[in-house]
């Protein structure tokens, strides 16, 4: 195909992006990607009269984002976003060993670490994660990585899609009144969990996550840790509300509710030419993996949030998890668009077909936390937050003649040394 | 690809002061591209993507000192690397730095 003048300014685009990045020369191509941006994030953003291109990469950051340059939409798309969370899938198996598992999550802590700039943890998680690398290829992949990855994509990519719609849209003005309603009704049950209605609403513990019970779930764990860390009620109402009310997290949760639609529009489309069983069977999983999408990326925001306040909580000698902004952010958005999926799910294919993807969150969520969270918890324990590590890996820096703290442009050695380390493990 | 002679950093400042930072930034010719870094993850920071030249290191470094002063948030970063003490020599050393090496 021939270069158009406006492939050309779409070339130096995507160069400009990628240079701004640690970034792969070429990303990492997928149909799956391709094909969920062509079929339902495409066709959705032109219902509401915006056409959009896409722009990929393969970067540290992991960051898909939606940009306006020139007039023009797009979305960036960060293939490592999928590669890391087809990682993490394959860490999520009962059979693999704890160590394995946590072997596993060094690449993610790295990248991590490089994102909240901490040069010194990217460094040493880097170097692990190579060392571990021949390992984890052998692992194999989930049969049905391809389905997963074209749903998450189009989630990701709705999500993405709704950043691009004009603010004073009808489309983006309902989403924004929605997401206020959805968020005040999330403060009220955290309020009544907190004024003493908290037995009720986990009086039965073993109840899957419901649009009920599910913020009564992370209630339950936030007022344990609030209880080992003496924080009080006020604290915990004071961050809540913060979130809750703060208008770039009502933007995201407006966004997550347009990214559902976007799901719904390509499941409908479904019908036409598929059972009502097999739609319904599609939607459950379908809407599994983009639910997985989310606690893949809290996990990747608590290792964020961890590392980049890493002094405050040595200072204060404890983790305050009120503080774990990204963690919070995201677990209340996962409560949110729990709801909204349950809903849709109904409208598939009755009770039958919300109950069992009620069940299929439920084990996602249990699992996801003993397998992934748990072990990487421990690993964060024993690493980051340990003096003795700490102390180690000054002196290893030390003997790489890497002294962080004598030069401006120190970290950006290490950086490079580190990023061809990154480029090497990412080929 | 990025033409290598051309450096590019990032300027984040906060959303309100996107526009002015863009302004000067161009006034310098650096070209400027905004590019949110708000994503999927909610995360907040406004980058604006610009091509380092000597001019545009002294705007740069006469915008970070104003801005620190004033106490309003300000990061430089190359290459996605927080650059700590920014001044007009730290950028002219990342200039220097990544100049290709001369033939012998």
């Amino acid at each position: 195909m021939s270069a158009t003048p406006q492939d050309d300014a779409h070339e130096a685009l995507v160069a400009r992006f990628r240079d701004n990045r640690l970034s792969k020369e070429a990303p990492r191509s997928s149909a799956e990607v391709s094909a969920a941006f062509d079929q339902i994030a495409y066709p959705l953003l032109q219902r509401s009269g915006v056409s959009c291109r896409l722009i990929e990469l393969y970067s540290a950051s992991k960051r898909c984002v939606s940009t306006r340059v020139d007039g023009s939409d797009y979305i960036v798309f960060d293939h490592a976003l999928l590669n890391c969370f087809e990682r993490f899938d394959a860490l999520d198996d009962p059979k693999l060993p704890p160590s394995l598992v946590a072997a596993g999550l060094h690449l993610a802590i790295a990248e991590a670490s490089r994102n909240a700039q901490r040069v010194d943890f990217y460094s040493f998680y880097l170097r692990r994660a190579l060392e571990v690398e021949p390992l984890l290829r052998r692992l194999p992949g989930k049969p049905d990585a391809a389905f997963r990855r074209y749903w998450l994509a189009a989630f990701v990519l709705c999500h993405e899609a709704a950043h691009a719609l004009p603010e004073n849209s009808e489309t983006k003005l309902n989403l924004a009144q929605s997401a206020l309603l959805a968020s005040s009704s999330l403060l009220d049950e955290q309020i009544a969990a907190l004024s003493g209605s908290l037995d009720a609403l986990l009086s039965d513990s073993a109840t899957p996550p419901s649009p009920r019970n599910a913020p009564g779930v992370e209630m339950e764990q936030w007022l344990a840790a609030a209880d080992d860390l003496g924080l009080g009620e006020d604290a915990i109402y004071d961050v809540l509300e913060e979130v809750a009310t703060d208008s770039r997290f009502l933007d995201e949760i407006a966004c997550d509710s347009f990214a559902v639609s976007g799901l719904e529009l390509a499941l409908e489309s479904m019908r036409k030419t598929a059972s009502e069983e097999a739609v319904a069977r599609v939607a459950v999983n379908a809407l599994s993996a983009a639910y997985l999408g989310f606690l893949h990326y809290r996990l990747v925001g608590y290792f964020e949030d961890i590392v980049s306040g890493v002094d405050d909580y040595l200072a204060a000698e404890k983790v305050n998890p009120l503080k774990l902004r990204l963690l919070v952010e995201m677990s209340l958005r996962g409560n949110l668009v729990v709801q909204r999926m349950i809903e849709l799910a109904r409208s598939f294919g009755g009770n039958g077909t919300a109950n069992a993807l009620r069940d299929a969150f439920a084990s996602l969520q249990h699992e996801h936390t003993s397998r992934l969270f748990v072990p990487g918890d421990q690993l964060i324990a024993t690493t980051v937050l340990d003096d003795r590590f700490r102390e180690k890996l000054r002196s290893m820096l030390a003997e790489d003649k890497i002294n962080l703290e004598s030069l401006d442009l120190d970290p950006l050695d290490v950086c490079a040394e580190s990023d061809l380390l990154w480029q090497q493990l990412n080929d | 690809m990025v033409d290598e002679a051309k450096i590019q950093i990032s300027v984040s400042v906060p959303k309100e002061d996107v526009e002015d930072t863009a302004n000067e930034l161009q006034a310098a010719g650096g070209d400027p591209l905004i590019a949110p870094d708000a994503g999927f993850d909610g995360a907040h920071a406004i980058d604006i993507l610009t091509i380092l030249t000597p001019t545009v290191a002294a705007t740069v470094a006469a915008m970070y000192a104003k801005r620190q002063a004033a106490k309003r948030y300000v990061s430089v970063k190359f290459k996605g690397v927080e650059v700590k003490g920014v001044s007009e020599g730290t950028l002219l050393k990342i200039i220097d730095r990544m100049k290709p090496p001369a033939a012998p």
